[in-house]
C-alpha cells in the first residue's frame, strides 16, 4: 500500500500478494485469539484487546466483563474477519485491490488497531519505555502502523 | 447549582457514617448526587493521530479540544474524557475498548 485513493466508490487500497497474504494471516490470528477469550489464562494480547473497566475493583470489573464482553469480543471479531474477507478476491498476480466505504474503512481502522495492541503486547510493548526486539513481529507491527495512519488520513479529512 | 451543595453535604454525611458503620451501605443513597467519570490512560502501542481521532468521533469534541486531552494523555499518564452517571460512564468505557484505547470509569473523588 503506497497511498490510498479516494473514489467515488470508495477508498481504494492496493496490497502486493505478499502484503494481503500477511495482513490476512494476523487478522486471522487475531480473530482466533479473540474467539477463544474465555480460556484467557492471563493472556498480555487478551488483556490488552479486552481490559478491565474498573481499575481498583475486581467485583466491578468481573461485573463490567459480565455484561460488555461478548458484544465487544463479536465486534472485533467481525472487524478481523470483515478484513481476511475483503483480502480474498485476487488479481492474476495475487494482489488484493480493496475499495471501502467511510463505514467499512472505520471498521478496519478498528480491527488495524486491535491488531497492533496483540502484536505490541507479544513485542512486550508496555510503556513508552519498552524496546521490542527488531524482528519479523516488530517489522508488521510498523507496517500496519503505516497502513493505518495512511487509512486515518483518508478517513479523517 | 443545587446538586453541589448536597453533594458536599451529602459526602460528608456518607463519610461520617461510613466510618461509624462499615456495613451500612449508603452508597445508593449519595450516587445519584457524585458524578462518575471515565478515564483514558496512556498507552505506548496507540498512535496519537489515532487516539485523537477517536476522541473526536466518539465525543465530538472539535480538533484542539481533543488534541489536547490527547496530549494530557500523553504527558500526564491519563485525562479525564467524561463525566456524568455511572451508566453513561460504562458506555464510554465500553465504546473506548471497542476502539481499542485503554480506558476505565470510577466515582468522581475530586
Amino acid at each position: 500500500v503506497k497511498r490510498i485513493k479516494a473514489t467515488p466508490d470508495g477508498l481504494s487500497l492496493r496490497f502486493s500478494e505478499a502484503e494481503a497474504d500477511l495482513l490476512s494471516s494476523v487478522a486471522q490470528q487475531i480473530a482466533e485469539l479473540l474467539a477463544g477469550y474465555e480460556d484467557r489464562d492471563g493472556d498480555p494480547a487478551l488483556e490488552r484487546l479486552l481490559p478491565d473497566g474498573y481499575r481498583d475493583n475486581a467485583e466491578d470489573a468481573e461485573e463490567f466483563r459480565r455484561f460488555t464482553q461478548t458484544e465487544l469480543v463479536d465486534e472485533k471479531v467481525a472487524g478481523a474477519v470483515g478484513i481476511v474477507d475483503a483480502l480474498r478476491p485476487r488479481t492474476e498476480k495475487g494482489a488484493a485491490h480493496v475499495v471501502l466505504s467511510q463505514g467499512e474503512a472505520v471498521a478496519w481502522l478498528r480491527s488495524l488497531n486491535d491488531i497492533r495492541l496483540a502484536l505490541g503486547a507479544r513485542l512486550g510493548i508496555v510503556d513508552d519505555a519498552s524496546r521490542p526486539p527488531l524482528d519479523n513481529t516488530y517489522a508488521i507491527y510498523v507496517w500496519l502502523g503505516h497502513v493505518q495512519l495512511l487509512l486515518l488520513r483518508s478517513v479523517d479529512r | 447549582m443545587r446538586r453541589v451543595t448536597l453533594c458536599g453535604r451529602l459526602d460528608t454525611v456518607a463519610d461520617t457514617l461510613e466510618r461509624t458503620d462499615e456495613d451500612t451501605d449508603l452508597r445508593s443513597v449519595v450516587e445519584p448526587d457524585r458524578p462518575w467519570i471515565t478515564i483514558v490512560w496512556n498507552d505506548p502501542v496507540n498512535g496519537m493521530d489515532y487516539v485523537v481521532w477517536v476522541f473526536k468521533s466518539y465525543f465530538g469534541f472539535g480538533p484542539a479540544e481533543a488534541r489536547k486531552r490527547m496530549l494530557q494523555v500523553h504527558h500526564e499518564g491519563k485525562a479525564v474524557v467524561a463525566t456524568g452517571s455511572r451508566e453513561e460512564m460504562e458506555r464510554h468505557v465500553s465504546a473506548m475498548h471497542g476502539y481499542g484505547l485503554w480506558a476505565t470509569l470510577q466515582k468522581d473523588d475530586e
